[in-house]
């Protein structure tokens, strides 16, 4: 079983929407991140067969599904915007797509596949309700419900938890999980969010002007990404990408204190937990700047330093910690912790050992 | 800019049946940054709609600097307001939609020109104003739509409803950035609807959590974090939220299960019965000790920056947020130890003590 996506382009009206894209995904969820319009909602709809993509292929299970009309493909799609019928009740809205199975299933089959996708979402009291009597979350699960009652081979979730809660959001990530965890199905689910790549912890693919960047574990990207755009995506407070040339204090530069990882000016990518108040040791690389702002999350302090010379730094410090701002400090940068790119292409040059 | 005084405000959609939001009393110093916090349904929108203007509400009075503005329209009110989407006339240039408001008010085209330069200028936005606002990012976008507020100089409050629901992960953090410095900068008085905890804690010096139609509580990030006065702050404020573990008090002591894990602390003793101890995942931490509650490690979690362990107890499951390189493993029986000064109990929901942690 596996859902594979062969050298995809679509191009309209000169615009690169997809370029070249192959994947394979397997059964369970298959993670695709990347910012708005990097092409994620363009590639699922080419999956369900609502683009026809200019050349490239995509396959279920072996079968090229080019070659099988729209409405038969096994194929269900859940949008950021939860849609439901409002004029039917939750029950029936889960059942509609059962209702157009052909061969046609009984009556008692419909009632109890309903019953049974109800319960993994935990919406069984809610079926006799109608869509407008639900909160947002609800309605949402209804949708992902109703996806899921028919058993397609293929479900795509296109940012199905954007326009809900925080709170919400992460409980519906962890219910996902299990009911995905050991499913059949191939499971498309897009996001813009680093935070919720992690969570998920699934295959992932990183999309960046309609191109995949990086396929892999989510972790393994985290650690290793192949390019700042990989990176980006995978970082949450944004990575810090300052330049090499940056002075550190007296006539040193961070291109100096780097020179055993890559000669020359690059750009050096630290995410904001690897940079201390206090120097660790001796490796620590001293960076100096001005208190910009501080922002207080209760668990952390995120402090923003101007470097000067338009360059930010974004530090996160534990605890509630007061600064004045405007005033100028040093911090430390954790050698070990730091990314090497190449200004220009933005390639990665060297990454930390482990996972920072 | 103005107090913002809240007298008895609250609000019914169906004719006193039930309230959106209950009968409440708040003041807001002239240039202070709140935010409403909580879930959808919680009345956070509907009192930043009866503060805007858009909803006269069903009982109480809204005053600004003293005064009652309770029956002024919206217009009237003079506030500026940032909503979801970037409000903003594309067949303009960035200049000519900061300047529509005053050209309104018929002010001179010298002092408008002078303004909009200045407002540009605080913003950060100087050199898009030839541009049309489509062609911009849409935080930038965003930025031009506060700077329409910001043009007239007499607005008493700028309000914001979700201000970044469309801003893409990394803009949002330079946004917010600009706000917060923002407000360094001018003092404005600045009130700020969100779900989202991290842009609530980080933008407002003052954060009031709702929760079906009740504040919960209103504090600093710091409070909300280390304090919660009530479950539902508790559960809300933090990622993951606290835990809550089943216990039970008995003449000053505290217990899960059978094990003793401290005696009760606070300004008032615990009454003997059920409670729930509530710690944090940041102040729970999981070792193989000698004594303790045992759990067992379901499953590890690795975040990148941390690791989230999930574990088993007695009395349902409970996360600790540990160190990246942390070398524990499903399946593992471990004991729990908890933070000296940061473990409370809970009764009713609300908070009632904390535990003086045994050994500790």
């Amino acid at each position: 079983m596996a859902l594979e996506a062969r050298n995809l382009t679509l191009i309209r009206n000169g615009e690169v929407f997809l370029e070249d894209i192959s994947f394979t995904a397997k059964p369970g969820i298959t993670v695709l991140v990347g910012p708005t319009l990097s092409g994620k909602t363009t590639l699922m709809r080419v999956i369900a067969g609502l683009i026809k993509p200019d050349s490239g292929s995509v396959t279920v299970n072996g079968v090229d599904v080019g070659q099988i009309s729209v409405k038969d493909r096994s194929v269900s799609f859940v949008y950021q915007q939860f849609i439901n019928y409002p004029s039917l009740t939750v029950f029936d809205n889960i059942a509609s797509p059962l209702r157009v199975l052909k061969p046609k299933i009984s009556k008692e089959e419909i009632t109890e596949r309903v019953h049974e996708v109800a319960k993994m979402l935990r919406i069984t009291e809610l079926l006799d309700r109608k869509p407008s009597a639900l909160s947002g979350g609800q309605q949402q699960r209804v949708a992902i419900a109703r996806s899921l009652s028919r058993s397609s081979d293929v479900v795509l979730l296109d940012e199905p938890l954007a326009n809900l809660d925080f709170k919400l959001r992460e409980q519906l990530r962890d219910e996902l999980q299990r009911i995905f965890s050991d499913a059949s199905m191939m499971v498309i689910y897009s996001t813009a969010e680093s935070l919720e790549v992690l969570d998920m912890a699934s295959h992932t693919i990183v999309m960046n002007e309609g191109r995949v960047q990086q396929d892999g574990p989510a972790l393994d990207m985290y650690a290793k990404p192949k390019n700042i755009p990989v990176a980006q995506a995978m970082s949450d407070p944004p990575l810090n990408l300052i330049r090499s040339t940056t002075s550190i204090g007296g006539s040193e530069s961070l291109s100096n204190a780097l020179k055993d990882k890559h000669g020359g000016v690059f750009t050096v990518g630290v995410r904001p937990h690897n940079i201390a108040l206090k120097s660790q040791g001796s490796a620590d690389i001293p960076v100096s700047g001005k208190v910009r702002i501080a922002e207080y999350t209760g668990s952390s302090t995120y402090l923003h330093l101007d470097l000067g010379d338009s360059q930010e730094l974004v530090l996160e410090v534990e605890g509630s910690q007061r600064f004045d701002i405007g005033s100028t400090m040093t911090v430390y940068l954790d050698r070990n912790a730091l990314f090497g790119f190449d200004s220009s292409s933005g390639n990665t040059l060297f990454a930390p050992s482990g996972v920072r | 800019m103005a107090e913002i005084r809240l007298e008895n405000i609250g609000h019914s959609y169906d004719q006193g049946a039930t309230f959106a939001l209950n009968p409440i009393s708040l003041t807001w110093k002239d240039g202070d940054a709140i935010a409403l916090l909580g879930p959808s349904g919680c009345g956070k929108t509907t009192l930043l709609n009866i503060i805007s203007g858009l909803l006269t509400p069903s009982v109480g009075r809204v005053y600004f600097d003293g005064v009652d503005v309770t029956d002024l329209d919206t217009a009237k009110r003079n506030v500026a307001q940032v909503f979801q989407f970037p409000v903003l006339y594309d067949t303009m240039t960035v200049r000519e939609n900061l300047a529509f408001p005053l050209k309104n008010r018929g002010l001179s085209k010298d002092v408008t020109a002078t303004r909009v330069e200045e407002v540009a200028e605080l913003l950060g936005i100087t050199k898009y104003l030839d541009t049309r606002p489509l062609k911009l990012r849409s935080d930038l976008q965003q930025l031009v739509s506060l700077g329409r507020g910001l043009v007239r100089r007499d607005v008493p409050a700028i309000l914001f409803d979700e201000p970044l629901t469309v801003i893409d992960q990394n803009f949002k953090w330079t946004l917010r950035g600009r706000l917060k410095e923002l407000h360094n900068l001018t003092r404005y008085s600045l009130v700020y609807v969100t779900h989202d905890q991290t842009e609530a804690l980080t933008f407002a010096d003052k954060v009031v959590v709702l929760n079906q139609g009740n504040v919960v509580q209103t504090g600093s990030a710091a409070d909300l974090f280390l304090a919660p006065e009530d479950e539902f702050v508790g559960f809300f404020i933090g990622s993951p939220g606290m835990n809550f573990i089943d216990g039970s008090v008995n003449n000053g002591s505290v217990n899960i299960g059978s094990t003793v894990i401290g005696t009760t602390s606070g300004d008032k003793p615990v009454a003997n019965g059920n409670v729930r101890i509530g710690i944090r995942p940041e102040f729970l931490a999981v070792s193989s000790t000698s004594s303790g509650v045992n759990v067992k490690i379901s499953r590890v979690e690795h975040r990148g920056g941390y690791k989230l362990v999930h574990a088993d107890g007695p009395n349902g499951n409970v996360i600790a947020k540990v160190d990246s390189n942390s070398s524990l493993d499903a399946g593992k029986t471990v004991q729990l130890t908890f933070h000296p000064e940061r473990t409370y109990i809970y009764r009713d929901s609300k908070l009632c003590g904390s535990v003086n942690v045994k050994g500790a």
